[in-house]
């Protein structure tokens, strides 16, 4: 099963959206991981938190990170050039809390797009059952801005010592 | 013959940023969001403070050590961009002292950066300081000026780029959101980053 990676600026906000897409779908086990804030308190991103967060997360199937600010995106790509060992890796460009639910929905093939046919922006099935599933809603550009890239990594980077 | 001491360029680079805090926070609060000296200056305090803990010896030791400490403690965008230009700039320079050394791992930093964050110059972000830097600092060292006649254009030009950000419309980064409104002030990235040229220039040893 993949695993999940929320990069955010603030670790509350985080830990809040991890419980609201989990008490949405409490029949799952998707490995979740939190990599945001500086502390408790502070905002901002870490990079070197975000590769420990992906490999944590990965049991072998990769990775889906999802983030909240460009940037997060930042970070998140930079944690990929810091990553020890390899891990296949994608970056989500779907907004944070819904992209989220999708994973989790997806990964325990919860037909979430059914439950939700009224909505506007209702998801539709994954075109590959059976593999590791990262589907995800299509992100809306906002001001033009460039979305966020998709990629995938095997490449490892050797790590700094610290 | 005299080189950039790059332990002394980073701990300088911390001593400006510190001076210029304020500045950069100002300039950050008009198109962004107000926490650019700030983060900076946290950012370059852990990157001291790690120098200190571990004096590490090579040029490239000090940049990798300088980079990590960049992508742990600053908190916004300013993190991996610093940082992936100190991680880019450690892998190129290595152990490598002279002028074209330098050059050639600068401007491997400001691929890194442009690789990152995809800004192109005249997208009003630290990338329109670097590049006319690495521009000039490529330029001299074929012409084969001294270590101190590089570094001087590379200031000259890096200014001139930091000064070219104030009449653009902001293409990237959180500046991008306010469109027309950004025009008009110029770019706390690309300041900090002519801090850095500046910084690289008073550590000629």
């Amino acid at each position: 099963m993949i695993g999940v990676v929320v990069v955010s600026h603030s670790r509350a906000l985080a830990e809040a959206a991890v419980a609201l897409a989990v008490g949405l779908l409490p029949d799952q086990a998707v490995s979740v991981r939190i990599a945001a804030g500086l502390s408790a308190a502070e905002f901002g991103t870490d990079a070197v938190a975000v590769a420990e967060a992906i490999t944590a997360a990965d049991s072998g199937d990769g990775v889906l990170v999802l983030m909240d600010l460009g940037s997060a995106v930042l970070s998140a790509a930079t944690a990929l050039d810091l990553l020890e060992s390899p891990v296949r890796v994608r970056l989500s460009a779907a907004p944070l809390v819904e992209g989220l639910v999708a994973a989790l929905a997806a990964a325990v093939g919860e037909p979430i797009w059914r439950r939700w046919r009224a909505r506007p922006r209702a998801p539709s099935p994954p075109s590959r059952p059976g593999s590791p599933i990262l589907w995800m809603p299509e992100s809306r550009i906002i001001h033009n801005h460039p979305q966020v890239p998709h990629l995938w990594t095997t490449r490892p980077s050797p790590r700094s010592s610290r | 013959m005299a080189a950039v001491d790059t332990a002394a360029w980073v701990r300088g680079f911390a001593a400006l940023v510190g001076e210029h805090e304020a500045e950069l926070t100002a300039l950050d609060a008009a198109i962004g969001d107000a926490d650019h000296g700030t983060n900076m200056r946290r950012g370059m305090t852990a990157v001291v403070a790690a120098l200190d803990d571990s004096q590490p010896g090579t040029p490239g030791e000090v940049s990798k050590q300088t980079a990590m400490a960049l992508i742990r403690a600053v908190g916004g965008a300013s993190g991996p961009l610093f940082g992936t230009f100190f991680l880019r700039f450690a892998a190129a320079i290595g152990s490598g002292m002279d002028i074209a050394d330098f050059a050639r791992a600068f401007r491997a930093g400001v691929d890194g950066v442009i690789a990152r964050g995809k800004a192109e110059p005249g997208d009003k972000t630290m990338v329109d300081t670097l590049v006319p830097a690495a521009d000039a600092l490529d330029t001299r060292v074929a012409g084969g000026a001294s270590t101190e006649a590089v570094l001087d254009a590379a200031v000259s030009a890096a200014a001139a780029g930091r000064d070219a950000t104030t009449p653009l419309v902001a293409r990237k980064g959180r500046a991008s959101y306010l469109g027309e409104r950004s025009a008009g002030h110029q770019d706390p990235g690309a300041t900090s980053a002519a801090l850095l040229v500046l910084a690289a220039r008073a550590a000629v040893r």
